[in-house]
């Protein structure tokens, strides 16, 4: 496997009659992308546009895409979504950066989220400093908020791949290359990374080439198959606890691991498992993906990361306990500590095992004040949260208190945060 | 210049030069002034304060009866009019360091001054009130005495005017448990792959997330008929009446509510409600029996195997905070206790 990403910077864009990518300019024509992404579920679509630095807030994000299109086999991007179902992770992609595409969700959810362009929220998130092309789609009469959020998924990846082809002939301004191949890796720690991810149920899950894992047991995958777009969010019910798919195609752990492969490390490859319901349910997927991990991979060292809420914790500790305790792996966890939002530092994880000594934090709640913003994309509100500021309906226009957590993209809990917590 | 700040210093029969173990046993005496380390202590507060009392007591006398002697103590202090309380530095003696803890935390509420003490890290007095106090830390004998007099005083007027606002490295404290976000100049993906490396190749790292502290809960006693067993439910699954009459809210809880069912053979999807957010709702809500399965224990209590209690006990168990989750426990327990309940089914998500 070996993927050529190809990396196209726009610095703005602009709407206008015919879409195109001129000198780092997105020239977008609205109509047509609300065209392309038009659904039965949609009684209407919005297509906007949101700048860094600009007095404007998004309420209720859904998924946010990177602009993506596998420039050998277009048919095939983002492969059992929007996409033909053959293998990605191989050949040229072409990825836009700087730019996003970004769902409002018109229906209420159960944790609400925001984004600011502006103010103290934007500290927490890296998509506050990216422009964000807004889909904000309206449900259609009598459709079901399921197929109403199925449309909307669907919608953000179709959009996605019409940006990434409008740069099609544009020199790119960066080729990475990622292969597991390389040369001079004896001799080097085997590392493997365990990416527990949370399919919990239809349209609370991640997808895998566009299927949710559910009923999956733990796989190998290949790490550029995240980069090229077959492992994305479709996580509405948790929204919060779910990293967005850009942080899927660009999976920080495989981006580091890559980054020091052959360096410091011998990145031997990815075993994806999910976080199920029952503890029978997780102790058989902890035995197959640790088996995975030392018989086939045959690792020294693994990265573990989980998605979702509280109960994956249980899944990393038995992951923990079986690769440290039975193989003689080392570990290292990779945990947001949201457990508790009063801060207390010996309440964030719900296990105690003596392997679980490596623990890296991608920070912790704490409340977050937002003032008055000029214009508001999304017309729908967010739920108070408990325990933060007075109970009361959300004024988006206005300002309101919530949370650090609900800025989309804050903490994520696959590493792509430069969130740490002191103790005190 | 302003008047001197009055400040009392707790130290043992050991440091007064009362003798050592043979002397644990001794009461409470009270001195004018400062006495043995106290004569460092005054002479770092210097014009600033006065040690104008030291109080003396035994290692064994205190630690063996903490909650008679602590309040008896803390009256002799109170009596003094302190601005400042310092005790020890304890070092690495354990029932000393026990008492200074005890002692600086009943002053810290009680009297709400600044009460300062330092111990060594393997004193046990640390792991039992770091989290109520700023306790210093110290080395593990006498020879470092000058300087933690001096680090006792400087911190205690800290205190005194809420200049406290560094981490436990810059300050010198033992961690007390809370946390704070902080930004890092590294990914946490970098910082994971650095810790991982460091620990492959057996080189120093720290965790950034601590393990928690659980209690040891006994398992209890098995129900041994339970044809005279009252048995009620407990859930943190967040069935409601429908309406949510206790407003009660989706995560966060402090409280529980009972519910009567009195009366009922099952409970009917349209009389309740969920409320929590950690879960897809879907399934409860089309038959709330799922959660607290009342169809099949009044099946078992016509079959006459089993007493019910005819209210069931609901509250929300999601980002509830331990000291909170404890809370309601212990009140859950208690209701139970009050109401003749001799057993519970807990029912979860």
């Amino acid at each position: 496997m070996n993927l050529q990403r190809e990396y196209v910077d726009i610095q703005d864009v602009v709407f206008d009659e015919k879409t195109a990518v001129q000198g780092h300019v997105l020239h977008l024509c609205r109509q047509e992308l609300a065209d392309l992404v038009q659904d039965r579920c949609f009684a209407r679509v919005e297509i906007d546009v949101a700048k860094p630095g600009e007095n404007c807030r998004i309420m209720s994000i859904g998924d946010v895409v990177q602009p993506m299109v596998r420039l050998d086999d277009e048919e095939a991007t983002f492969p059992g979504v929007v996409g033909a179902m053959r293998q990605a992770g191989n050949g040229r992609t072409l990825c836009l950066r700087g730019v996003v595409v970004s769902e409002v969700v018109e229906v209420l959810l159960n944790l609400g989220n925001f984004m600011d362009f502006t103010g103290p929220a934007t500290q927490f998130s890296e998509f506050s400093g990216m422009i964000h092309v807004t889909i904000d789609a309206f449900p259609a009469q009598d459709v079901s908020k399921d197929d109403y959020l199925h449309a909307l998924t669907v919608a953000s990846k179709k959009a996605a791949k019409y940006l990434a082809q409008a740069a099609k002939d544009c020199q790119p301004d960066q080729v990475e290359t990622f292969t597991l191949e390389r040369e001079n890796l004896e001799g080097l720690p085997r590392v493997a990374y365990l990416c527990n991810a949370f399919s919990h149920a239809p349209l609370t899950d991640f997808t895998l080439y566009g299927d949710s894992m559910q009923t999956s047991l733990p796989t190998i995958v290949h790490p550029n198959e995240f980069l090229d777009g077959a492992m994305l969010d479709r996580d509405y019910g948790q929204l919060i606890n779910a990293d967005p798919s850009y942080y899927w195609q660009n999976q920080p752990i495989i981006l580091e691991l890559y980054r020091r492969h052959g360096v410091d490390l011998n990145f031997v490859g990815v075993v994806l498992s999910n976080t199920p319901h029952t503890v029978t349910d997780k102790q058989r997927n902890a035995m197959i993906a640790t088996g995975l991990i030392h018989r086939v991979l045959k690792a020294d060292g693994v990265m573990i990361t989980k998605e979702g809420g509280g109960h994956p914790q249980v899944d990393v500790q038995m992951d923990v306990e079986l690769l440290e305790g039975k193989y003689g792996i080392a570990t290292t966890l990779v945990l947001c500590e949201f457990l508790s939002p009063n801060n207390g530092s010996y309440e964030q994880v719900l296990f105690t095992t003596e392997y679980a000594n490596a623990m890296v934090s991608t920070g912790c709640v704490e409340p977050l004040t937002v003032g008055p913003v000029e214009k508001v994309i999304g017309s729908n509100t967010i739920p108070f949260y408990p325990g933060f500021g007075k109970p009361g309906p959300i004024d988006a226009k206005a300002g309101f208190i919530h949370r650090n957590r609900s800025v989309r993209g804050s903490l994520g809990q696959l590493g792509g945060s430069y969130f740490t917590t002191r103790k005190f | 210049m302003a008047q001197k700040l009055r400040a009392v210093h707790y130290i043992n029969q050991f440091f007064a030069q009362l003798g050592g173990e043979d002397s644990a046993s001794v009461g409470i005496q009270v001195r004018q002034g400062p006495v043995g380390p106290g004569l460092g202590l005054q002479k770092a507060l210097g014009d600033r304060a006065e040690i104008v009392a030291t109080i003396i007591c035994g290692d064994n006398y205190i630690a063996e009866k903490l909650d008679e002697v602590v309040p008896q103590v803390l009256q002799e202090i109170k009596s003094c009019a302190p601005d400042l309380f310092f005790a020890g530095p304890a070092f690495n003696a354990g029932r000393y360091g026990v008492a200074c803890g005890a002692l600086c935390a009943a002053v810290k509420k009680e009297l709400g001054i600044p009460a300062v003490t330092a111990m060594y890290q393997e004193n046990p007095g640390v792991e039992l009130y770091r989290s109520d106090l700023f306790i210093l830390k110290a080395g593990d004998n006498a020879r470092t005495m000058a300087q933690e007099t001096q680090k006792m005083a400087d911190f205690a007027f800290k205190l005194r005017e809420n200049q406290v606002q560094g981490f436990p490295e810059e300050e010198g404290f033992y961690e007390r448990g809370w946390m704070k976000l902080t930004r890092s100049d590294k990914l946490a993906s970098q910082r994971g792959v650095d810790m991982l490396l460091a620990k492959l190749q057996h080189r120093p790292f720290q965790t950034e997330i601590p393990l928690p502290h659980r209690d040891e809960v006994p398992r209890p006693a098995p129900v041994k008929d339970l044809r005279h067993t009252t048995v009620a439910f407990a859930t943190d699954g967040g069935l409601y009446p429908a309406g949510n009459p206790d407003k009660m809210p989706p995560a966060n809880s402090t409280t529980f509510h009972a519910y009567s069912m009195d009366g009922q053979d099952t409970l009917k999807k349209e009389d309740y409600t969920i409320i929590h957010n950690g879960f897809d709702k879907t399934f409860l809500l089309q038959d709330p029996n799922r959660i607290v399965p009342l169809d099949a224990m009044r099946t078992l209590e016509k079959e006459g195997k089993v007493r019910m209690y005819p209210e069931f006990l609901s509250t929300t168990g999601l980002t509830t905070n331990v000291v909170n989750s404890q809370k309601i426990g212990k009140s859950m327990a208690q209701y139970c206790r009050e109401h003749n309940i001799d057993a519970v089914v807990l029912t979860s998500t």
